[in-house]
């Protein structure tokens, strides 16, 4: 169980992949190892052998057999590893170090090896070093006349450390797979345990537990560490998230019931006048019912609202924008309001430059300006001293353009600008102002947000301007004629011709 | 005049049926798309008011009455039933009712076929106008395509030179005004709420706050009726604004508006 766990870890299957890897590059060395040790001393031998034998053989050209049997003769008293032997045709010994009478090998000119106990030799001697019979790597050849000469040398100890040399690097090439293997399974565990450890956690908090965090106590800092670290920023993130949202129902419960409720107290109370004996006056009635229309025409707009913001959260795609001026809409808009100002003695300046072209749905962009100019006209009414005025203006800088209108109110204080923009916040004192549900700005940041934008504050003392971002469409041949679009048909019911 | 209403939700339809009533025309109601196609593909409505989303027909299978239906066919919500009456050749006028009321709705409903689109909910007095301002343009539709000239009492618009005049007196404009008046006196007599203003001059779909149509009016109003006796532009109690020559009692139905304060 636990071993097929430990195999399914990524940790032990990098692990062993590794491990592979690292005896294959460990055989490659301990091959080179071997070669330049064992194979380079066996070629040493085989060339001096070689080179002895050609020596003595050169000796033969020279003075005949006289002088190969004394050659062989006096190297054969040297004490050391080297072997001779020479033999006439016949088979008979006639020098050497070898106490043989027959030529250990029918072969030709070949290396050849053999052992041999030489008795004789290791009772002259009596060391250890004859103690073990020899092992001789020769190489043997037939002289002229049928004479037949051997050199050789004693390769007892050179194979001994040739052994020795292969056993140590098969043991430790076995090692290094063991410690290897071993390594992996202690890692893999290991890193199994930690996740483990994340994976509860994890486990706990779905299972309700939100305020658990992943471990991220250690003495080094690792990748898990960090990832338990981001894990737990992403959940502190979320669980801010979830009380803004707790934060945004409790909202939406106030506004909405408020009011809910002060309907059905409107309603309630035309009811009890109903059931009054005395006959209610009709108007008095008509009045109530009016009032609670006019009630649930209040809820729908807000409702209407927060639909809006909602479905704007995500990006508008292209295809559903069209290409606009910017301060031909802000011109619309404004002269839309205009005549509403004005009623109550504002002025209206407009300061819109050369087109300045978009992307945009026309309509949204309209109520998001609609929304500023309300919101413009709602603050700087209360003004007396500016007289109110407010100015609509758009202006385009690289690659952004900005639609601004500007009250000359009594301003929002600095700490509250970013504030304004969520979503039933209204400030001080502007509760009374009437038909503030404290939506209008939170739908204009939403608009600005799904084209890409961003809507801000910037202090105009007296007033203040609220500015919207957007992105400037790419090339700059404004088609945004004056009106915006064509009219559709469906505008054009029927003339009249009435008498 | 003969209006069809495809409704599925019973209790809107009762009550849109006996507003409908109550101002003088006689209604026929479809619970589902299947019914009121073939209502409505037998002709004889004047105006059809049909809700955008029917839930699929419980009892009745549509003409084809084989299982194997397309989905559409079945479901027969209130767009794919337009585009099959407009298929058929059928142009009665027809007006949506929908609650979805984005933009891309409105424009889908109207590529349809349809002609007019009330998203809901609805003050009762926006369907009646709306209504009228569709029967009155059935009526007129042929006989005015082509008019450069609009004509209402004594007040004269020339649509091709852009001038204004009441009894011969020329009456100064600014081109927002003139599409305003333009859009009045092509419903004269008729009543003219304050969205399908903004909706058709404007072409805004939202909802202002403040009364700004009505400033936009009273301007108008100020122009129009300065100096003159008799007042054409009427504000309609809870409803919206009546443009109508002096002692015109404006179309057949339009008197009951005056009364219709919801």
């Amino acid at each position: 169980m636990l071993t097929r766990k430990l195999f399914s870890t990524s940790a032990f299957r990098v692990a062993l992949v590794y491990l592979l890897l690292f005896c294959a590059s460990v055989s490659l060395l301990l091959g080179y190892v071997y070669w330049s040790t064992v194979g380079h001393m066996t070629t040493r031998t085989d060339e001096a052998v070689v080179a002895d034998l050609e020596l003595i053989v050169e000796g033969w050209r020279r003075g005949g057999l006289t002088a190969v049997v004394r050659a062989v003769n006096l190297r054969s008293r040297q004490p050391d590893e080297n072997i001779y032997l020479l033999m006439d045709p016949g088979g008979r010994f006639l020098a050497g170090t070898l106490n043989v009478r027959a030529f250990p090998s029918e072969a030709g000119d070949n290396w050849i090896e053999f052992e041999h106990r030489d008795h004789a030799a290791a009772d002259a001697q009596g060391d250890s070093h004859a103690a073990g019979p020899i092992l001789a790597r020769a190489r043997a050849i037939t002289l002229p006349g049928g004479f037949r000469l051997l050199v050789g040398r004693n390769v007892r100890d050179q194979r001994d450390i040739e052994t020795l040399i292969t056993r140590a690097l098969a043991w430790s090439l076995g090692l290094t797979l063991l410690l290897g293997l071993a390594g992996g399974v202690v890692m893999g565990r290991n890193m199994l345990r930690r996740i483990d450890a994340v994976n509860r956690s994890i486990g706990d908090i779905m299972a309700g537990d939100f305020s658990r965090r992943l471990p991220t106590g250690g003495i080094l800092q690792d990748e898990i560490l960090s990832l338990s670290a981001n894990v737990n920023a992403m959940l502190d993130r979320i669980e801010a998230l979830m009380r803004g949202m707790r934060e945004v129902s409790d909202d939406i419960a106030h506004d909405l019931r408020s009011p809910l409720n002060r309907l059905r107290a409107r309603l309630e109370i035309a009811l009890m006048a109903e059931s009054r004996a005395d006959d209610p006056p009709a108007a008095e009635r008509r009045q109530a019912l009016q009032d609670a229309i006019g009630e649930v025409d209040e809820l729908l707009r807000l409702f209407d609202a927060m639909l809006a913001i909602t479905r704007l959260e995500a990006r508008i795609p292209q295809e559903r924008r069209e290409r606009l001026d910017l301060s031909a809409i802000a011109r619309e808009v404004g002269e839309l309001y205009a005549p509403a100002a004005e009623e109550q003695n504002m002025t209206l300046t407009f300061a819109l430059p050369a087109p300045v072209p978009i992307h945009a749905v026309r309509e949204l962009l309209a109520r998001a300006l609609s929304n500023l100019m309300e919101n413009a006209i709602r603050h700087s009414g209360g003004a007396a001293a500016g007289g109110g005025r407010i100015e609509i203006s758009t202006r385009a800088e690289k690659d952004t353009a900005l639609v601004a209108v500007r009250d000359w109110g009594c301003g929002i204080p600095a700490g509250e600008r970013e504030r304004v923009f969520e979503r039933f916040v209204r400030l001080e004192g502007d509760a009374s102002a009437p038909g503030g549900v404290g939506l209008g700005l939170s739908l204009v940041r939403a608009v600005a947000r799904c084209h890409g934008g961003e809507a801000f504050i910037e202090d105009a003392a007296p007033g203040c301007r609220v500015v919207l971002r957007l992105p400037t469409a790419a090339e700059n041949t404004a088609d945004g004629s004056e009106d915006g679009k064509a009219k559709p048909a469906k505008g054009e019911a029927s003339a009249l011709t009435a008498g | 005049m003969h209006i069809l209403l495809i409704e599925d939700d019973r209790e809107a339809a009762a009550y849109i049926g006996k507003g409908l009533r109550e101002c003088g025309h006689v209604v026929d109601h479809a619970d589902n798309g299947a019914d009121g196609l073939e209502m409505a593909s037998s002709g004889g409505f004047d105006v059809l008011v049909v809700d955008r989303m029917l839930h699929p027909a419980r009892h009745h299978i549509g003409k084809g009455g084989s299982g194997e239906m397309p989905p559409s066919e079945k479901m027969r919500d209130g767009l794919s039933l337009v585009q099959e009456l407009r298929a058929q050749g059928i142009t009665t006028p027809v007006l949506f009712l929908s609650a979805l009321g984005e933009v891309s709705d409105r424009i889908r409903g109207l590529r349809a076929g349809g002609d007019d689109y009330l998203v809901k909910p609805f003050a009762f007095a926006e369907l009646q106008a709306r209504v009228e301002a569709l029967l009155r343009r059935r009526r007129l539709d042929a006989a005015d395509a082509g008019a450069t000239r609009l004509l209402v009492g004594d007040l004269e618009m020339d649509l091709l030179a852009h001038t204004v005049a009441r009894s011969g007196r020329p009456i100064d404009l600014q081109p927002r005004e003139f599409q305003l008046l333009e859009y009045l006196m092509r419903h004269a007599g008729q009543v003219v709420t304050r969205t399908m203003l903004l909706e058709n001059v404007w072409e805004y779909h939202f909802d202002p706050r403040t009364n700004v149509i009505d400033v936009h009016i009273w301007r108008l109003r100020a122009k129009l009726d300065k100096n003159f006796p008799a007042p054409m532009l009427h504000t309609v109690r809870g409803a919206g604004y009546m443009l109508r020559a002096e002692g015109e009692a404006g179309a057949e139905s339009g008197d009951s508006s005056e009364h219709a304060d919801a």
